[in-house]
């Protein structure tokens, strides 16, 4: 019986999984986030300026 | 109701596609033009990307449906016996994995490794990596297939033959075009949508079954005994004995998660990609199998394998159903594009190259990639076709992991003890093939009535890979080799092609 698990800790498992899914979702976002400002931010010219043919 | 249609499900195949192909293009346009980086794509993709990824090529619709299966059969257990598979062989095997891409960051794909570190035993090991990378990647393409006709089928009511071929030709189109990177960036846009969906989906239904609390008095009183239990015999016996040994190549023997691995812009992050998508991936089934959880609790009696869509179709509105079509459909076609470009990557290192080509020539020679392209055409044309068939996807997935279970050891010993005894390693392999064949998937399959719990099966052939190179490193070490010169050797060939301009 050590194993049987109790309404409550079933709850929190349950309650465990859900959450640990939030958080796979919230980084797959988050990294979209990310990445689009990768690859917009530099076009809107959200990085600094580089010094023309100082690229070494 | 209305919108389950086979139309919908057409129009929504349509889109997807006309958006990958897109993407496609659009990923490749200022590319090196050969097949090296149209396959592999070599440092090409941001880490956040390849960990999204991974957690994609992990996915698969066995991940969802049979991790649902596992919750209504076996109770709670199921929901870490499943979620353990992924990390337990990331654990185990990543470092192995990690140390041979800082060592040997020029190679291209598991056989290949095998090649120059087989390569005073003569050509027998690579050939027989070769062909076990090739039916993998080519049959997990096709069970893929299979399971998008099925999925096609009870969701829009579109014909099993017709799901199947649109998804085939679909995945072979944008491979074909974008190669690697469209297979990264797609499975990226497919995750986007299944977390998202999945975030929002199971807690609903959950929810709408009247939350934890009454989905725990249902388990209490459900005809499978113990179903509240977190460990049970029967979970531990016939689910986690069985799966264990069979599952530990998921990070090893992959064609799918080394590109990946090698597609990653940093040398030195592949213990992070590994780790953190293994991680993350924990949630898929986990969440999964509490949906299983709650079919076993309000007493579902339709067929098990599909109690996810069951479940979720009874108990949430329609459109909740499309959604858990499209995170499907966005497992399947994530694992199924990985592997056509996987198989072509093979046929390419580990076929044409070594063969009959060089590696100048899928360095520089821009022509091979028109030949690749049609090659790949043709493949994905034919793993479509295949795709049609109406047959069980336990059948393809169990003989799949028992021809791909007996070379792991050996290649993670190679890869780890300069001294490994290639001869004695060669044996294992061309044991534990058979061995695996006749004592793992043959009982299993149901073929053979064997006087053996399955979980033994599944351990003899490992018992004969770790047990064989072992001893015979042990009793006749090899002190002559050393990776130095494995990694001279690697860089003679390749050195003058690699991207090392900065």
């Amino acid at each position: 019986m050590v194993y049987e698990l109790s309404a409550t800790t079933f709850s929190v498992f349950a309650y465990v999984v859900l959450t640990w899914t939030a958080i796979m979702a919230l980084f797959i976002v988050g990294t979209t986030f990310w990445q689009m400002n990768q690859v917009f931010g530099k076009h809107r010219g959200g990085q600094p300026a580089q010094p023309v043919g100082g690229d070494d | 109701m209305s919108i389950l249609t086979p139309t919908s499900g057409f129009i929504l195949l349509g889109l997807f596609g006309i958006a990958a192909v897109v993407m496609a293009l659009s990923l490749t346009r200022n590319t090196d033009g050969n097949v090296e980086d149209l396959l592999v794509a070599r440092g090409s993709s941001p880490v956040p990307i390849i960990v999204v990824s991974l957690i994609a090529t992990w996915l698969w619709s066995t991940t969802l449906m049979g991790a649902a299966e596992g919750g209504v059969g076996f109770g709670v257990s199921a929901a870490w016996v499943y979620p353990f598979t992924v990390p337990f062989s990331v654990v185990i095997l990543g470092p192995v994995l990690s140390k041979i891409r800082r060592n040997f960051p020029e190679v291209s794909s598991f056989p290949e490794y095998i090649r120059y570190r087989f390569s005073s035993y003569g050509d027998s090991v690579h050939k027989l990596f070769t062909g076990i990378g090739i039916v993998q990647s080519f049959f997990w393409a096709v069970i893929q297939i299979i399971g998008a006709g099925f999925v096609l089928n009870v969701i829009f009511g579109i014909p099993n033959w017709q799901g199947s071929i649109l998804t085939g030709l679909i995945i072979t189109s944008y491979i074909t075009l974008g190669g690697l990177r469209a297979s990264i960036f797609t499975d990226f846009i497919q995750m986007l949508a299944i977390g998202v969906i999945l975030a929002v989906i199971v807690p609903w239904t959950v929810i709408a079954a009247g939350g934890p609390a009454t989905v725990y008095e249902g388990l209490a009183a459900a005809d499978l005994p113990s179903a509240h239990h977190l460990v049970t015999d029967t979970a531990i016996f016939g689910f986690l004995l069985v799966s264990f040994p069979g599952v530990i190549s998921y990070a090893l023997i992959n064609q799918n998660v080394w590109q990946r691995v090698i597609a990653s812009e940093e040398v030195g992050s592949e213990r992070y990609v590994l780790g953190m998508s293994g991680l993350l991936w924990v949630a898929i089934p986990a969440a999964a199998s509490l949906v299983g959880l709650v079919g076993l609790s309000i007493g579902y009696t339709g067929n098990p394998a599909t109690v996810m869509p069951g479940v979720i179709e009874a108990i949430l509105p329609a459109w909740g159903a499309v959604l858990f079509g499209i995170v499907v459909l966005g497992a399947i076609f994530s694992t199924a594009d990985s592997c056509l470009n996987s198989l072509s990557t093979i046929l390419i290192s580990d076929v044409y190259k070594p063969y009959f080509g060089s590696e100048e020539e899928i360095r520089t020679d821009s022509s091979l990639v028109f030949k690749t392209k049609i090659v790949m055409a043709i493949i994905g044309v034919i793993m479509s076709l295949m795709g049609t068939m109406q047959v069980s996807l336990l059948f393809f997935s169990l003989a799949v992991t028992a021809l791909i279970m007996p070379v792991t050891w050996p290649m993670a010993m190679s890869a780890l003890h300069p001294n490994f005894n290639l001869k004695w390693g060669a044996y294992a392999v061309f044991i534990g093939v058979p061995a695996s064949f006749v004592f793992a998937f043959l009982p299993v399959a149901g073929i053979w009535n064997a006087p053996f719990d399955p979980w033994m099966g599944y351990l003899i052939p490992n018992a004969i890979t770790i047990g064989l190179p072992i001893i015979g490193t042990m009793l006749y070490p090899d002190t002559e080799f050393n990776f130095g010169q494995m990694e001279s050797m690697i860089n003679a060939e390749t050195a003058q092609y690699a991207g090392g301009d900065d």
